[in-house]
């Protein structure tokens, strides 16, 4: 019954998770958009970049966890870990939509285009295709285990994309601006830097409670096909 | 169900009312009018106008005394005087805003600060478009798992070993 | 799995696959090298020239001259080592200034004049307040030419 328990668990957690989300996030949008200075370059549209960051971070931390749980899906096969790495996917392109749109419209302001050929943009459309080829994947095949497997070993392959996107600033000649946080030190003023901070840590956190959420929903579906009769292969009651 | 509506109508309230203190600011701080509605209006307070720098019309009477150049917006263009400090901001082609005051008598606008160009209908557009479509995912989902507990319930395919909450 | 069904997915994989290969083989092998820098385009080959291109650079201080009532304007590019000519014609970005760095895409001629239409503007990665910049503020950030990748 380690199933059911952890369901519990994530039952019982979850809202502290969200409730301290939701006030991260509304200081750090109450810092960013209101009392936080504009930018001595940018002007006022510096403020993107407290939502822009969070997403793209967090768009990444989503493809982190769903790349650790394929690994461990694979090694020891247990469904419910299946459902988190599933749940991450989900989770992942909804947050790397949001990083692209709102680098978009941070960009044209900023560098006066929309969209432009750069490798950081290029490596995290990549990014973005895979989550879909990923969903997609996981629509497809009648033979649950066999799909898991199919998704799992896709999401490690495509692992390979993140320290690209990470790195391509540093790596390649791009448009994009390079790491604001690195071995240089931090290039952000504290005023800036803070309601950042919370917005990250607040991305975070929803990320971590939108995890939980879509977990138990993949779960009670998988559970609930399973009862009737659809697929009783592979859920341990 | 009936906690997951009172938590999202207490979410809903609050997005409304940062909403409506968002516009109040906005409409306070930074609307910005065209040389154009600054010629037919005349308005005597102090007001912001937004427009761009003519190319080569800038003239500096002086080192750090007052500047002149031709602002143009919507078809109309203003003769103003800048009167504050010297901004780097105060160049050929640049759309800006100056902060100032209509003179109806010589026919020049008397500025005293210039502001960057107010992006905040960019800055607006990536918040709604991601916090918008982010609270519609988690409603969604949220209701998705309650509605599951439920028929799960009454399905009775799942005896969990502590009482679930009631949802 | 019925045959419309199986079509669906198969067309479906190929677009994602095929999607993820236009990215990384023909726009990723060739965006590898976003933009050149002036010297490099300095030394271009007559067969170069009017061909498109990006170039990268800061815009040297008291360059920049605009040609009254037009959209014209002249500035020097430089990456440190060489530094061309650009004539712009058009509306510049809003971040477009002396002593920042610019993207400007066109073509370099036999003229020794980089022709543009088109100026994005690369920004560094500090930020700080209007304030702090005026006070002599300076944030640890990355060589401007260091970013261009000069070879």
């Amino acid at each position: 019954m380690v199933v059911s328990r952890l369901i519990a668990k994530l039952q019982r957690y979850e809202g502290w998770f969200g409730v301290a989300a939701g006030l991260l996030i509304m200081v750090g949008l109450y810092m960013g958009l209101v009392t936080s200075s504009p930018d001595y370059y940018q002007g006022e549209v510096v403020r993107i970049m407290y939502i822009h960051v969070p997403a793209a971070q967090s768009a990444m931390f989503a493809y982190t966890v769903l790349f650790g749980g394929s690994l461990w899906y694979l090694w020891k096969r247990d469904p419910v870990v299946d459902n988190v790495s599933h749940a991450a996917a989900g989770i992942g392109i909804f947050f790397t939509l949001i990083a692209l749109i709102t680098g978009s419209i941070w960009a044209k302001p900023t560098w006066n285009t929309w969209w432009t050929w750069d490798p950081r943009l290029i490596s995290f459309a990549i990014m973005l295709l895979i989550l879909v080829g990923y969903l997609m994947l996981r629509t497809f095949l009648e033979d649950k285990e066999k799909e898991a497997t199919y998704a799992a070993i896709l999401a490690i392959v495509g692992f390979i994309d993140l320290p690209i996107i990470h790195f391509s600033v540093e790596w390649w000649r791009t448009l994009h601006q390079p790491l604001s946080i690195s071995t240089r030190g931090v290039a952000i003023a504290r005023d800036m830097l803070i309601p950042l901070l919370l917005m990250s840590i607040g991305f975070y956190l929803l990320f971590a409670y939108m995890l939980m959420v879509r977990t138990q929903m993949l779960y009670l579906q998988h559970l609930l096909e399973a009862k009737r009769g659809r697929m009783l292969s592979k859920v341990h009651l | 169900m009936k906690w997951f509506y009172i938590r999202w109508g207490g979410v809903l309230i609050i997005a409304a009312i940062i909403g409506v203190l968002g516009i109040q600011r906005y409409y306070r701080d930074v609307t910005a009018i065209s040389p154009d509605r600054l010629l037919h209006d005349q308005p005597t307070q102090t007001v912001r106008v937004l427009g761009r720098v003519e190319a080569g019309s800038i003239v500096k009477e002086g080192e750090g005394g007052p500047v002149a150049f031709q602002l143009s917006g919507q078809g109309a263009t203003v003769s103003v005087r800048y009167l504050g400090e010297a901004s780097e901001n105060l160049r050929d082609l640049k759309t800006l805003v100056m902060v100032g005051k209509w003179n109806p008598t010589t026919h020049i606008f008397e500025a005293e600060k210039t502001s960057l160009m107010p992006n905040y209908g960019f800055v607006t557009a990536a918040y709604l478009i991601s916090l918008l479509p982010m609270g519609i995912f988690l409603f969604n989902m949220e209701r998705k798992v309650a509605l599951l507990y439920i028929l799960i319930k009454e399905e009775k395919v799942y005896q969990p070993e502590e009482p679930l909450e009631n949802r | 799995m019925k045959t419309g069904k199986k079509t669906a997915i198969i067309i479906s994989i190929l677009i994602v696959l095929g999607g993820i290969g236009y990215l990384v083989f023909g726009n990723f092998g060739k965006n590898l090298i976003y933009f050149v820098t002036p010297s490099e385009v300095v030394a271009f080959a007559p067969e170069q020239y009017g061909k498109k291109v990006r170039v990268a650079g800061l815009v040297v201080k008291e360059s920049l001259k605009v040609v009254p009532n037009t959209l014209r304007l002249t500035f020097d590019l430089t990456d440190g080592a060489e530094k061309i000519p650009v004539a712009f014609e058009g509306v510049p970005p809003d971040l477009f200034k002396e002593g920042q760095g610019a993207v400007v895409e066109g073509f370099w001629d036999a003229d020794r004049t980089f022709h543009s239409h088109m100026i994005m503007a690369k920004h560094s990665e500090d930020y700080m307040p209007i304030e702090m910049k005026k006070a002599g503020g300076a944030l640890p950030k990355k060589d401007f030419f260091k970013t261009l990748k000069v070879e």
